[in-house]
């Protein structure tokens, strides 16, 4: 009888060399190179595998010995965007630079206004230099996010009913209100003003506030640790009613550290240290003379450096607190007198070698205002002679310099006639004009965003 | 969006979706052998790279490259009193090297605890560490611990001193202001962080790495709690049977619930949820089954497919047992397929969108794992053994794409990294030689010599006629070949005229038109008589 052979199930078999050809079913194959089943669109069938393609036009320096791919967000390729808010009463505006040397005014339709300097004014009536000195209050920037100061409040010094102070946060495209903040339980107002963003971590923020308190004629600040993961926040050392005002809290020696301004309370100011969930402050050190008071703080070496802004019967100093010895020796004193003399801000170079710092000294030897350096914390010497770009006058204001990643330092600076512009100073300590432009709010920074 | 790290000629990169690389700085002093193959894992972003480095590192999200474990501090800080200040008692103090980050502070890393120092008694004084170590690494800070006031061993986060220049730090911070936790109990290096021994094996399992070193092969180690630098002591694992051959563990199965430490013979696995109950027990059955070849090894669905000794295996929720015997056992078992000499250097991938295991070999007498068989897991069939003639493979990983779409990939001798499962049916020009021989069909009566009659075959209509050849063999099992066919790939269905006689049938079917797919349906021979009297 005839019989027929038929195969139609070598997809059902594949391979098989282990049974001798005698046992082998019909659809088994003894070998199959580059033939596969394609259960995706004709299961049943074999055919020829796919084929590949390369995915690196470009070869890699050898042989491949590793791969792998990461179900993550490059950060390896990020984009960095500076930006200088200005105070500028009627426009409050950005100023933007995606390279730093090319500049444009962006407006508040695409970004919330920040907090403008007249919302605590008041602070000057003490009769002091703070709204001069304001602007080196620094922004935060990190995780791809700048934190800033809004704008939107009633201060006691605004018309209308006073409301909390905001804080926002920018990521280049949405600005998003993240909290507000709320009135000191030791002050009769609403908190006046925000002075002060730092990052504690990669989920916290330090943001240091003012209280001016018009009824003791106080002036009172704290200090709030921000998560920004919970929305949460604690005021760091809340059993101690802190005076003065916190420019920038600083942290050193795994702690928060802050020396007030003294501008209005004539109080005697203190170097203080904080770890979170501590109830108080600790005090570390007084400072040399009542009615002075700290604007800025940078380590360097190993050791902890604080501008200090002068009285009328203080100059303004460099005091350098030694690890070694906990013990705090003045390396820079100012020669003019009065009020009006400061160094704010402070900083050290990407290498770590070099200690800045914006030195007003209001009448003394010229150039009136300038950037000292000093590679030992010892020896100072000018390095930018900031009279020669926006003339002489208390007035000239320094903003937070912003240290950018290819080494370089940028310096938003104003004047009391309201030009300004931004310096650069090149890894190499070799100073620019990148940006001139009116109204500089002082502060500064750039948003890191994935790109 | 995705990215991948990739390791080639002796440099890391990185590279992105459209496979734009990027070398990375490595760190200084560390160099990248590139005839070993650099093992990957990853555990809270950080991207761990060992056996190739000279000394393992880790990559951040940023692309910084680090040492996987700095050099811990030579000595124990020295203590003593100075200045005027609020201590007294007896203190003992540890150091630590520590890396933070520049903008949030946050610890990225930080080295072995320093010796506890000597005891030193202050009196109404600030406590004065000095002689506080300098890295010979890229730090930004040293850390310091101390006892609380006259205690004994037990050190608390106390301070820390910035950069890696000054050597001494005076603090007079109180007992209640030290940190309420107690120092890290998980610091501590494994092989192949510090110059001279090496991390062979890596992989990621509970939240920890787990890795195995060049010079203590039987141990097993493991890190920290969602920590790539701290690799506690007590985190070590003697996998029997010690000393009892050279190449000691050989692979490791990370799979949901269970850890799979292999070695050539046997496999154990570690249970458990935290150190405080991590239990180590032999894999039932697993007795003269291992692990060949590290880096075989796939988990697919919580089943482990692995290269053994004589096969493929798998181990899984049912157990341990071979996929391989049944049809393919002398692929593995024999010299005749693959060069078992190179059995350790076998890589594997899991091909997601056919939902197979694919497996790299190397060839009867060949030194590059230049072939690759495909197990396909839903019908438990094998296909190949494969080759293309575009490069010989060196790597096979995987990548994410765009549309986080997974895609196998292999790793080319020339650093190319190729993409499978493309349309197109080509290689950078070259065809996909196709050769495919099929049983010796019988009808069920091998001794019986029969009439063959017409082939009848049915296939996918194609663009081209193509090349492909039947190759018939009919008498014998030794018969040779005793007709070649051309089919047209025009056609879809095509009948050549009858075979003729004998006991056998067998063909084989050859194709390597470029560019071109050749899809078989199936075929028919028909009539087929059975001859003579009976």
């Amino acid at each position: 009888m005839a019989g027929k052979l038929s195969v139609y199930d070598m997809a059902l078999h594949g391979v098989n060399t282990t049974t001798s050809p005698v046992h082998l079913r019909d659809g088994e194959l003894t070998k199959a190179q580059n033939w596969q089943t394609d259960p995706t669109l004709a299961d049943g069938c074999i055919r020829r595998r796919d084929g590949m393609v390369k995915l690196n036009s470009s070869a890699l320096a050898g042989s491949v010995k590793g791969f792998m791919a990461l179900p993550l967000p490059s950060e390896f390729t990020t984009t960095r965007v500076f930006y200088a808010p200005i105070n500028d009463g009627t426009t409050n505006t950005w100023r933007r630079s995606t390279d730093g040397v090319t500049w444009t005014t962006i407006t508040t339709s695409t970004l919330q206004k920040c907090s403008v300097l007249t919302h605590s004014d008041n602070v000057t009536n003490a009769g002091t230099f703070s709204t001069s000195i304001r602007g080196v209050v620094p922004l935060a920037s990190f995780n791809n996010r700048l934190y800033f100061p809004g704008d939107d409040y009633n201060s006691t010094e605004d018309a209308g009913t006073d409301t909390d102070p905001t804080i926002y946060e920018w990521d280049g495209t949405t600005a998003t209100k993240l909290m507000t903040i709320p009135q000191s339980p030791q002050a009769t107002t609403k908190c006046s003003t925000v002075m002060g963003i730092v990052p504690y971590s990669s989920s916290e923020l330090l943001i240091s506030v003012y209280d001016y308190d018009a009824t003791p004629n106080l002036a009172k600040t704290r200090v709030l640790l921000y998560n920004i993961v919970t929305s949460s926040f604690e005021q760091l050392g809340p059993g101690t009613d802190l005076r003065g005002s916190v420019f920038a809290p600083y942290v050193y020696q795994g702690r928060v550290w802050i020396c007030p301004a003294n501008f209005v309370s004539g109080y005697q100011m203190q170097v203080l240290w904080i770890r979170p969930g501590d109830n108080t402050w600790t005090a570390d050190a007084n400072l040399p003379a009542v009615t002075v008071g700290g604007v800025s703080m940078v380590e360097f070496l190993g050791d902890l450096y604080l501008g200090i802004h002068s009285s009328a019967t203080q100059d303004a100093l460099i005091r350098k607190r030694t690890a070694s010895t906990a013990a705090w020796s003045t390396v820079h004193t100012s020669d003019g007198s009065g009020t009006g003399q400061f160094y704010a801000p402070l900083w050290v170079s990407s290498d770590g070698l070099t200690i800045l710092a914006f030195w007003n000294n209001a009448d003394g030897s010229a150039p009136l205002q300038r950037v000292l350096s000093s590679t030992d914390g010892t020896t100072w010497s000018t390095e930018l002679d900031v009279v020669a770009d926006l003339g002489a006058g208390n007035g000239v204001v320094p903003g937070s310099p912003f240290r950018d990643s290819d080494g370089s330092d940028y310096l938003p600076i104003r004047n009391s006639n309201d030009t300004g512009v931004i310096k650069k100073r090149t890894s190499g300590g070799t100073w620019s004009t990148v940006d001139t432009i009116n109204n500089l709010r002082g502060a500064m920074m750039a948003l890191r965003t994935v790109a | 969006m995705p990215f991948y790290i990739a390791v080639a000629g002796g440099t890391l990169y990185r590279m992105s979706t459209t496979g734009t690389a990027t070398a990375l700085t490595l760190p200084s002093g560390v160099t990248i052998d590139s005839t070993r193959v650099a093992r990957m894992a990853v555990l809270d972003r950080k991207i761990v790279v060992v056996n190739a480095p000279s000394r393992s590192v880790w990559i951040a999200p940023d692309g910084t490259v680090r040492p996987l474990g700095l050099t811990p501090p030579s000595g124990a800080p020295l203590l003593s009193g100075t200045g005027s200040g609020t201590l007294s008692g007896t203190f003992k103090a540890r150091q630590s090297f520590v890396i933070l980050d520049a903008n949030t502070f946050n610890l990225l890393q930080e080295s072995p605890f320093s010796p506890l120092s000597a005891a030193a008694t202050v009196t109404s004084q600030y406590l004065l560490a000095s002689g506080v170590a300098i890295s010979p690494d890229t730090i930004t800070a040293r850390r310091l611990y101390r006892t609380v006031t006259n205690g004994s061993a037990t050190v608390f986060k106390w301070a820390d001193l910035n950069g890696n220049t000054a050597t001494a730090l005076a603090d007079d911070l109180p007992d209640a202001s030290l940190s309420l936790l107690a120092a890290p109990t998980e610091l501590g290096n494994a092989p192949g962080m510090q110059p001279g021994t090496r991390m062979t094996l890596i992989a990621t399992w509970k939240n920890r790495l787990w890795g195995v070193g060049d010079k203590d092969v039987d141990v097993l180690r493991r890190s920290g709690l969602e920590l790539v630098y701290a690799w506690p002591s007590s985190g070590t694992y003697a996998i029997p049977p010690v000393k009892a051959d050279q190449y000691g563990i050989t692979g490791l199965i990370p799979r949901k619930d269970e850890f799979g430490i292999c070695k050539r013979n046997i496999i154990w696995k570690m249970v458990g949820t935290s150190p405080d109950d991590f239990e180590l027990v032999q894999v039932r059955e697993s007795k003269g089954r291992g692990c060949y070849a590290p880096d075989s090894i796939v988990v697919i669905d919580d089943v482990a497919y692995f290269l053994g000794g004589d096969g493929v295996y798998t181990w899984g929720p049912n157990g341990i047992g071979s996929i391989s015997d049944a049809k393919v056992r002398n692929w593995f078992a024999t010299d005749t397929y693959f060069n078992r000499s190179r059995y350790e250097n076998a890589f594997a991938k899991y091909n997601s969108k056919y939902h197979g295991y694919e497996l790299h070999l190397a060839n009867a007498g060949d030194s590059s794992e230049n072939r690759w068989v495909f197990y396909d897991i839903a019908k438990g069939t094998w296909w190949g053994p494969h080759i293309t003639d575009a490069f010989t493979p060196t790597w096979a990983s995987e990548i994410i794409d765009t549309n986080g779409v997974i895609i196998p990939v292999m790793g080319s001798s020339a650093g190319h990294i190729w993409q499978q499962n493309q349309t197109g049916f080509t290689e950078d020009a070259n065809d996909i030689a196709l050769d495919l021989v099929t049983a010796f069909h019988s009808q069920g009566t091998p001794d019986i010599e029969k009439h063959w009659g017409r082939l009848s075959l049915i296939s996918k209509i194609q663009a081209a006629a193509g090349n492909l050849s039947i190759a018939a063999k009919v008498g014998a099992l030794d018969a040779a070949v005793s007709r070649t066919l051309s089919p047209s790939q025009l056609l879809g269905r095509e009948i050549f005229s009858p075979f003729g006689r004998g006991r056998f049938l067998n063909l084989a079917f050859t194709e390597t038109t470029n560019a071109q797919g050749c899809e078989l349906y199936g075929y028919e021979v028909e009539p087929v008589h059975e001859l003579g009297r009976r």
